[in-house]
C-alpha cells in the first residue's frame, strides 16, 4: 500500500504506566515437525466444538477442530457447503448467534491468549427428556462479558471480510463514516498525534504549495503526485498530500481557487481551543481504552479474572465521559471533531488507493448501495485491513462475485501479502481459488479437519479419501473423455452425525474400525496431516 | 437537490388524498335531509328551508352570510347556491369548490356544541376550528415527543435483552396501555393525580369545584351538571401571536400562564401516550430484532465495535427508519382518541368540538369541518414523516 | 446416552447411528401442515401469556354460547324475559316481590290499560327504555347489592345488573367484534390479495383508495359515518347493522395494506412461479398459493382488532352518541362508557334519598364493566402477540 496507514504509522504512544506490563509471551515455540513451517503460530485452535441447539435438535456443526495459522502466512480451509468451515470462522472470533449457538469447548490461542477463556462458565445445559432437544441455560451476563474480552482482538488482531458484500456495510452510513469507524477505533493515537504534530505555516509550506499548483499547472499527472506527496511531507501530514492530489487533479488553468481550497484545508491541522481540547481527550480516552483491552488480554493470557483493573479502567472511562459530556452537544460535537473526521476521511481515501479504487473521493462520500459487489469487497478488506491486523479471516470472500472480479480480488490479495505480510485465513469451496492463494490448506468435512498439509502436497497426493475424491471432482481439460468423478452419497445430518469417522458411510475405503472412532490425526511428512485409519502414521495432538 | 424532487412528489401526492377524503365527506352529507344539508351550510335560518321556492315565499332560506336574521325583501334559492336540484356530479364539484375555499358552513346554535362553547351563536365552522385548533396541535405534539421519548428506548432494550424481564415487564405494561379504554385510562389517571395531590375527594361532588391544579385539567365534563365546565384562558382566548397558548404565554413572558398550559397536558398526553406506546413498542422491538439480524452488524461487531456502540449507533438508527414510518400510521390512530381525551379532560380543542357535536341534536357542519381538519393534519404528518425518513435513510433519497 | 443433567457439561448425541441421518420414525410422518401447527402450538404453550389470554378468551367464549339468544334481553321495551335466578325483594317502598324460583315477564302497557297476563309487572309505560346497568342504588338497601340480582325500583324503572350485562353482553360484544373483523378481513384478504398480484394500474387505485381512507382517523370516520347515516335506522338490527357497517367502511384499508404487504413477498416464491409456468391461471394461482400464505399477519392483526372494538364502541358511547335503539344496552364497551357517564346522576340520586346519610361510593359500578373490557382487550392482546411470536421464525429461540 503505497498510502496506506502504513505510510503514516507512527509509534504509538507508550501507555500510562498503570499496570506493568506482562511479558508478552506471544510466540509460541516453533512448531517444527508437525507442519514443517518455521514461522511462529499466531493462531492455534485446539477441539473447538460448537452446537446448535434448536426446536429439531442438536446440531452439531463442529466437532473437535484442529488447525494452525504461522505468521504471514496463507491458510485455506477448503470443504462443501455445510461442513462448517463459516462456523469455525465465526467461532474463532466468537461471532456465533448465541441463541441458538454455543461454543462448547475448545482453545484458541491467539497469540498466547485464550479466546475461549471462560466458555464453559457461560451456559448449562439439560437434556429435555423424550425428545433429543437440550434446555441451555445461559448466564448472560458472562456472555456479554466474553464479548466485551473479545473486542481487545477483533479489528485489530483479528479481523474478517464476509461473503456477501452487498450486505456486509451499513446502508445508512457514508463509506468514509464505516471505514473512519474501524481506524479511528484501532489507530486513534497515531492519528491523533499525526495531527498535534503536523506543521502548516511556513515558507516551506508555501513553497510546496505552490509546487502542488505549478506541477497541476503542467498537467502531468505523476508529477502532480510527487509534488503532492511532498507537500504531504513537507506538512508532516501524508493525508494532505492525498488531498492535494485529489483537490488539484483536473485543474489546468486557474489554480487560484484551488490553492485557496488547500488553504482552508491546512487549518484542519490548526485548530481552535475548542477542538484541541477534544483532540486531547480524546486521546486521553484511547489511552484508556487501549489499558482495557491490554488488559481483556492479560485474563485471557493468565486465564484469571482481574476484575478490579478492569472496575478501575472503566470507572476513569466513565469519568472522563462524563467530565467531557458539554461537547456531546450537537453540532458543537460535530465541529470539535472536525480535524479528526477531516484526517480519517483522507485516510480513508488512502485505504481506497491502496486497494487499486479508481476513484476513491467519490467511493470514501458515497454509500454502499451505490457501488458494485466488486467495489464493496474491496472496500470491506480496505477496512479490514485498516487496523493492520495480523490475522485477515476471509469467509467466502469471491463466491458471490462474477469470475473476472473474483480475479482481480484475488489478485489484490495476493498483492496485500506480500505488501503486509497478514495472515489469511480463506475459507471457500472452490479448489481453484486455494490453489492460487494459499500456501496450506486444511480440509474439512462435516465438522472435522480431515487433511491439513502445503498446497501442492495436499493437490499432488491427496490422502484422505474425501479429498481424493473433491480432486477428481474437478473436471479436467487435459482428459476431457474421463467420466466426471462424484462422491456418492450426501452430507451428513449434523443432529444425527454418523459414528465414528463421520465420511465414513461415504468412504469407499471404509472399515469396521471407521464406524467405532474418529481417527486420529496424523502426521504423514512434510507438514501433511490427515486423520484416517489408512494411514498409520505418528499421531499429533486431533 | 434530489431531495426537494421528492418533497414535491410527495405533496403532490396529497391533493388526491384531500380529494379523495373531501368525496368521502361529500358522500355522507348527500345522505343528508335536505333541511340539515342547508343548515349545516347556511346556519340556522327564521324561516326554515324548503327544497323549492318563489321569490317571496316564507319557507325559503333566507341567505345573509351568518348572522341568522333576513332583511326584507332578500330571498334566495338556497337549493341552487348548493346545487341541490343539479345532478350529483355538479353537487360534487360545487361541494369540492366550498370545501377547497374554506367555505365549510356555519355551526347550528340548537346543538350542543354551540350551546356550551360557543354561547348559541352561529359562526363559521372555519373561524371556530381556527381558533380551537392550536390547543390540540400543541397536546398532539407533547404526546408525540413522549412517546417518542419512550417507545424508542423502550423498545431498542426489549429487543437487546429478549424475553427477559425488562422485555416481559415491558409487554405487559404496554398491552395494559393497549387494552384500557381511553376514558377509563384517563379517569384512573385523574384519580390517581387526586389521591397523589392529597385532595382526595369524591371525583365529582356535583358542584363544579375546580381542584388538583397541580396535576391535571379540570374534572371531567360528566361532573358538571349540563356538561358545562369553567374553562381557563377564556371560551375562545384569542392568543396571539401564534395562536398556541403555551407558546404565546412564553412569547408574552408570562411563565405563570405557560406552566399552567403545560400543566394541564401532562395528564392528557400521558394517557394518549400509554395507549400509543404499546404499538409503537412492538413495532420498535420487532424492527430491531430483523436488524440486529443482518449482516452489517456483524460486520460492525468484527471490526471491534464495543456492543452498546452496535447497538445504539448501527441498529438503532437503522430501526429508527422503520419507526418513523409506523409512527406517521398510529398518528392517524391516535389522533382518533383526542375527542375522548379532550372530552375527559375539558381541553379547548377540536376534539372537544366533535364531542359536543354529535350528541343530539347533531351539528353537521362542525362533524364534517371536524374531520377534515382531522384528516388534513393527519396527511400533514404523514408527509412530514417521510420528508424525516428521506433524510434519515439515503437510499430513498439517492433512488 | 444422554448427558448429564446437572453441571453442564455438554450432552452427547442422544442417538447413535451408524450411517448418520435422522432415526426411522414408525409409522407416517405427519403432514406438513399438522406438523407446522404442532410446532406453533409448541411455541405457543411456551408463553405463559398467550397461555392465559387463551383462558380467558375460552372463557368468555364460553359464556357467550351458554347464553340464549339475546334478542329478548336487548329490547326491555318490548317484553324482558327475566333470568331464573335469585330475586330479591328490597326493603321498604313500593316493591313488588318476585317470587324465587319463578320465571316471569315484564311487559309494558300503557297506563290505565290492564296487564295483558296475569304475571306482567307494572313498569311505567314513559320510561320503558330507562334500564340503566347500575347497582349504585345502594341506597335502596343500605349496602350493595349481590351481584346476580335485579331490581325494580318504585317508579317501575327496570335495571338489570352489571353482571346479567356481563352475561349478555358477551354475546353482543363478540357478535358484533367478530362480525367487523371478519367482513374487513374478507374485505381486505380480496382487495389486498389483488392489487398485490396483479400490481399495475389495479394496484395504484386500490392504494390510493386504501391510502384515502387510511388518512381520515379511525374513530372519527366511524362517527361520522354514525352521525351522518344513523338517523334513517331505528331498529335493533338496523342499528347494529349500520355500526358493523361503519366499522367495517373504517377497517378495511388496514387488512388490504397487511394483506398486500404478505403478498408482494408471497408471489416472489418460487413455487408462485413454478405454478404460474406450468399453466396455473391467476384466479387459481391467487385463491390456492397467495391467500394462504397471506393469513398469518391478517390472523394477528384480527385478533389484535378483536379486542379494540368493545374499546371503541365504549368511547362511542362515553362521547353521547347513542349507538342502539335503547339508551342502556347491554353490551360490554357501552356498559363500561355508560357506567362512568351515569355516575354523577347516580350520586346524586344517592345523596337525595339518603338526605344526608353517607352514600357508598359505588366503585362496583366503575370496576367491573371496565375490567370486563380491559380482560377482554388484554387476553386478545396475549394471544395475538404469542402468535405473532410463534409464526415468525425468526424469533424463535
Amino acid at each position: 500500500m503505497s498510502r496506506t496507514a502504513a505510510a503514516v504509522r507512527a509509534p504509538a504512544a507508550p501507555l500510562p504506566p498503570e499496570r506493568p506490563a506482562a511479558p508478552t509471551a506471544s510466540e509460541q515455540p516453533v512448531a517444527t515437525g508437525v507442519d514443517g513451517s518455521t514461522a511462529p503460530v499466531i493462531l492455534d485452535v485446539a477441539g473447538l466444538r460448537t452446537y446448535f441447539f434448536t426446536y429439531d435438535g442438536v446440531v452439531k456443526a463442529l466437532d473437535g477442530v484442529t488447525l494452525q495459522v504461522h505468521r504471514g502466512e496463507t491458510v485455506g480451509l477448503v470443504g462443501e457447503t455445510g461442513c462448517g468451515k463459516s462456523v469455525t470462522a465465526f467461532s474463532i472470533t466468537k461471532l456465533i448467534a448465541d441463541p441458538p449457538g454455543r461454543i462448547m469447548d475448545g482453545r484458541i490461542l491467539f497469540k498466547g491468549a485464550n479466546l475461549l477463556f471462560g466458555i464453559e462458565r457461560e451456559a448449562k445445559f439439560k437434556p429435555i427428556k423424550k425428545t433429543n432437544r437440550v434446555k441451555v441455560r445461559r448466564y448472560y451476563r458472562r456472555i456479554k462479558a466474553g464479548q466485551e474480552r473479545m473486542t481487545a482482538v477483533r479489528g485489530g488482531g483479528i479481523s474478517m471480510i464476509f461473503q456477501e458484500p452487498m450486505s456486509a456495510l451499513n446502508p445508512i452510513f457514508s463509506i468514509a463514516d464505516q471505514i473512519s469507524e474501524a481506524l479511528f477505533l484501532h489507530r486513534g493515537l497515531p492519528i491523533i498525534d499525526g495531527l498535534l504534530k503536523a506543521k502548516t505555516r511556513g515558507p516551506d509550506v508555501e513553497k510546496a504549495l505552490q509546487a502542488v499548483a505549478d506541477a497541476a499547472r503542467g498537467g502531468d499527472r505523476a508529477a502532480l503526485r510527487a509534488a503532492a506527496d511532498a507537500f504531504g511531507v513537507t506538512t508532516g501530514l501524508a493525508t494532505l498530500g492525498t488531498q492535494a492530489y485529489y483537490v488539484f487533479r483536473g485543474t489546468t488553468g486557474d489554480t487560484e481557487p484551488k490553492v485557496h481550497e488547500m488553504r482552508k484545508a491546512l487549518k484542519r491541522a490548526e485548530f481552535s481551543g475548542l477542538q484541541r481540547n477534544y483532540l486531547l481527550t480524546r486521546r486521553r480516552q484511547i489511552g484508556l481504552e487501549s489499558q482495557l483491552k491490554a488488559s481483556y488480554l492479560e485474563e485471557m493470557r493468565t486465564g484469571t479474572l482481574d476484575r478490579n483493573h478492569r472496575r478501575f479502567v472503566r470507572s476513569k472511562r466513565l469519568a472522563l465521559k462524563l467530565s467531557t459530556a458539554y461537547l456531546g452537544l450537537w453540532g458543537v460535537r460535530g465541529y470539535s471533531r472536525r480535524p479528526i473526521t477531516d484526517e480519517m476521511f483522507w485516510q480513508t481515501v488512502q485505504l481506497l488507493e491502496g486497494v487499486s479504487i479508481a476513484n476513491p473521493v467519490q467511493v470514501a462520500r458515497g454509500y454502499p448501495h451505490e457501488l458494485s459487489g466488486g467495489m464493496l469487497q474491496r472496500v470491506m478488506i480496505a477496512m479490514s485491513l485498516s487496523a493492520e491486523p495480523e490475522l485477515l479471516i476471509a469467509d467466502e470472500p469471491t463466491t458471490a462475485l462474477d469470475v473476472t472480479i473474483q480475479a482481480q480480488i484475488l489478485e489484490l490479495m495476493k498483492d496485500l501479502k506480500k505488501r503486509i505480510g497478514t495472515a489469511i485465513l480463506l475459507i471457500t469451496h472452490d479448489l481453484g481459488v486455494i490453489a492460487e492463494v494459499a500456501d496450506r490448506v486444511c480440509v474439512m468435512y462435516a465438522g472435522n479437519v480431515v487433511e491439513v498439509g502445503p498446497v501442492r502436497d495436499v493437490f499432488k497426493r491427496p490422502l484422505h479419501p474425501y479429498t481424493q475424491g473433491l480432486i477428481s471432482s474437478i473436471p479436467r481439460m487435459d482428459e476431457p473423455d474421463k467420466k466426471l468423478e462424484s462422491i456418492p452419497g450426501s452430507v451428513p445430518n449434523l443432529i444425527y452425525p454418523p459414528s465414528g469417522c463421520r465420511f465414513h458411510p461415504r468412504c469407499p475405503h471404509a472399515m469396521p474400525v471407521c464406524r467405532e472412532k474418529r481417527p486420529p490425526m496424523t502426521v504423514e511428512g512434510g507438514g501433511h496431516t490427515v486423520a484416517c485409519y489408512l494411514y498409520n502414521g505418528p499421531v499429533t495432538q486431533g | 437537490m434530489r431531495m426537494w424532487i421528492y418533497i414535491v412528489r410527495r405533496l403532490l401526492l396529497l391533493l388526491p388524498v384531500i380529494i379523495g377524503v373531501m368525496t368521502i365527506t361529500f358522500v355522507l352529507i348527500s345522505t343528508l335531509p335536505i333541511g340539515e344539508r342547508l343548515q349545516s351550510y347556511y346556519g340556522p335560518s327564521k324561516f326554515g328551508y324548503a327544497p323549492t321556492c318563489s321569490t317571496t315565499q316564507e319557507g325559503c332560506v333566507c341567505v345573509t352570510p351568518f348572522n341568522g336574521t333576513c332583511p326584507n325583501p332578500a330571498y334566495v334559492r338556497g337549493t341552487s347556491a348548493l346545487g341541490l336540484n343539479k345532478p350529483i356530479y355538479i353537487q360534487w364539484l360545487q361541494y369540492m369548490k366550498n370545501s377547497l375555499t374554506l367555505n365549510w358552513g356555519s355551526t347550528d346554535h340548537g346543538s350542543k356544541a354551540s350551546g356550551t362553547l360557543l354561547g348559541g351563536s352561529t359562526i363559521p365552522v372555519t373561524t371556530v376550528l381556527s381558533y380551537y385548533l392550536p390547543y390540540t396541535l400543541e397536546l398532539a405534539t407533547f404526546s408525540l415527543l413522549l412517546i417518542l421519548a419512550l417507545a424508542i428506548p423502550l423498545g431498542n432494550y426489549s429487543a437487546v435483552y429478549r424475553n427477559r424481564p425488562l422485555d416481559q415487564a415491558t409487554r405487559v405494561m404496554s398491552f395494559s396501555g393497549f387494552a384500557l379504554p381511553g376514558f377509563l385510562l384517563a379517569l384512573l389517571l385523574l384519580l390517581g393525580a387526586t389521591i397523589l395531590a392529597g385532595q382526595f375527594q369524591t371525583i365529582c361532588n356535583g358542584q363544579s369545584t375546580p381542584y388538583f391544579e397541580f396535576y391535571g385539567s379540570w374534572p371531567p365534563t360528566v361532573c358538571y351538571p349540563g356538561g358545562v365546565g369553567p374553562t381557563w384562558i377564556g371560551a375562545y382566548y384569542q392568543t396571539s401571536p401564534t395562536g398556541f397558548p403555551t407558546v404565546d404565554a412564553l412569547i408574552h413572558h408570562n411563565w405563570f400562564l405557560a406552566w399552567e398550559s403545560v400543566k394541564r397536558q401532562i395528564l392528557p398526553a400521558l394517557t394518549i401516550a400509554y395507549g400509543s406506546v404499546a404499538g409503537i413498542l412492538r413495532f420498535v422491538r420487532n424492527s430491531m430484532l430483523e436488524v440486529m439480524n443482518l449482516d452489517f452488524i456483524r460486520t460492525a461487531r468484527s471490526k471491534g465495535v464495543s456492543e452498546s456502540v452496535v447497538v445504539s449507533k448501527h441498529a438503532g438508527r437503522n430501526s429508527l427508519n422503520v419507526t418513523i414510518t409506523v409512527l406517521g400510521l398510529t398518528f392517524a390512530y391516535f389522533i382518533g382518541g383526542f375527542a375522548i381525551i379532550e372530552d375527559v379532560f375539558n381541553l379547548k380543542g377540536i376534539g372537544l368540538l366533535l364531542a359536543y357535536s354529535i350528541q343530539p341534536s347533531i351539528d353537521f357542519g362542525l362533524v364534517f369541518g371536524t374531520t377534515l381538519l382531522f384528516t388534513i393534519i393527519v396527511v400533514t404528518a404523514n408527509i412530514i414523516v417521510d420528508i424525516l425518513y428521506a433524510y434519515l435513510d439515503p437510499r430513498v433519497r439517492l433512488g | 446416552m444422554a448427558g448429564k443433567s446437572a453441571g453442564g457439561s455438554a450432552p452427547k448425541p442422544a442417538v447413535v447411528t451408524t450411517s448418520g441421518g435422522p432415526p426411522i420414525l414408525k409409522g407416517r410422518r405427519p403432514s406438513p401442515r399438522i406438523a407446522q401447527l404442532k410446532r406453533t402450538w409448541y411455541f405457543l404453550s411456551r408463553n405463559t401469556l398467550a397461555l392465559i389470554g387463551l383462558a380467558i378468551l375460552v372463557f368468555f367464549v364460553g359464556v357467550a354460547l351458554s347464553q340464549q339468544i339475546p334478542s329478548a334481553h336487548a329490547l326491555p321495551r318490548d317484553s324482558l324475559q327475566l333470568f331464573c335466578g335469585t330475586y330479591t325483594g328490597l326493603g321498604g317502598g313500593n316493591f313488588t316481590q318476585l317470587s324465587a324460583g319463578e320465571c316471569t315477564v315484564v311487559c309494558t302497557y300503557a297506563t290505565g290499560q290492564p296487564p295483558p297476563s296475569p304475571n306482567c309487572y307494572a313498569v311505567d309505560s314513559f320510561n320503558p327504555a330507562n334500564v340503566p346497568p347500575t347497582l349504585s342504588l345502594a341506597h335502596l338497601s343500605g349496602g350493595p347489592l349481590p351481584l346476580g340480582s335485579l331490581t325494580i325500583s318504585s317508579n317501575g324503572n327496570l335495571f338489570y345488573s352489571i353482571y346479567d350485562g356481563f352475561l349478555v353482553g358477551a354475546q353482543w360484544s363478540l357478535f358484533i367484534a367478530v362480525s367487523i373483523v371478519l367482513a374487513g378481513a374478507a374485505i381486505g384478504l380480496a382487495l389486498g390479495a389483488v392489487a398485490g398480484y396483479l400490481g399495475g394500474l389495479v394496484d395504484e387505485l386500490i392504494m390510493r383508495v386504501t391510502d384515502i381512507f387510511l388518512s381520515i382517523p379511525g374513530l372519527l370516520l366511524v362517527l361520522v359515518v354514525l352521525a351522518a347515516i344513523g338517523h334513517e335506522f331505528s331498529t335493533l338490527a338496523g342499528r347494529v347493522g349500520l355500526l358493523i357497517g361503519a366499522f367495517v367502511v373504517t377497517w378495511w384499508p388496514g387488512y388490504t395494506r397487511v394483506v398486500r404487504g404478505q403478498v408482494l413477498v408471497t408471489r416472489e416464491q418460487k413455487y408462485v412461479e413454478a405454478s404460474r409456468a406450468s399453466g396455473a391461471k391467476t384466479g387459481r394461482i391467487i385463491l390456492h398459493h397467495i391467500v394462504p400464505n397471506s393469513l398469518y399477519p391478517v390472523l394477528v392483526q384480527l385478533s389484535l382488532d378483536v379486542g379494540a372494538i368493545p374499546l371503541l364502541i365504549g368511547g362511542i358511547t362515553f362521547l353521547g352518541y347513542q349507538i342502539f335503539p335503547t339508551p342502556y344496552f347491554p353490551e360490554w364497551g357501552t356498559m363500561s362508557a355508560l357506567s362512568i357517564t351515569i355516575l354523577p346522576s347516580a350520586l346524586t340520586a344517592c345523596q337525595i334519598s339518603t338526605s344526608g346519610a353517607p352514600c357508598m361510593f359505588p366503585w362496583w359500578q366503575l370496576l367491573f364493566p371496565g375490567l370486563i373490557v380491559f380482560l377482554f382487550a388484554i387476553a386478545v392482546n396475549f394471544l395475538s402477540d404469542g402468535m405473532r411470536d410463534a409464526f415468525d421464525p425468526r424469533l424463535r429461540r
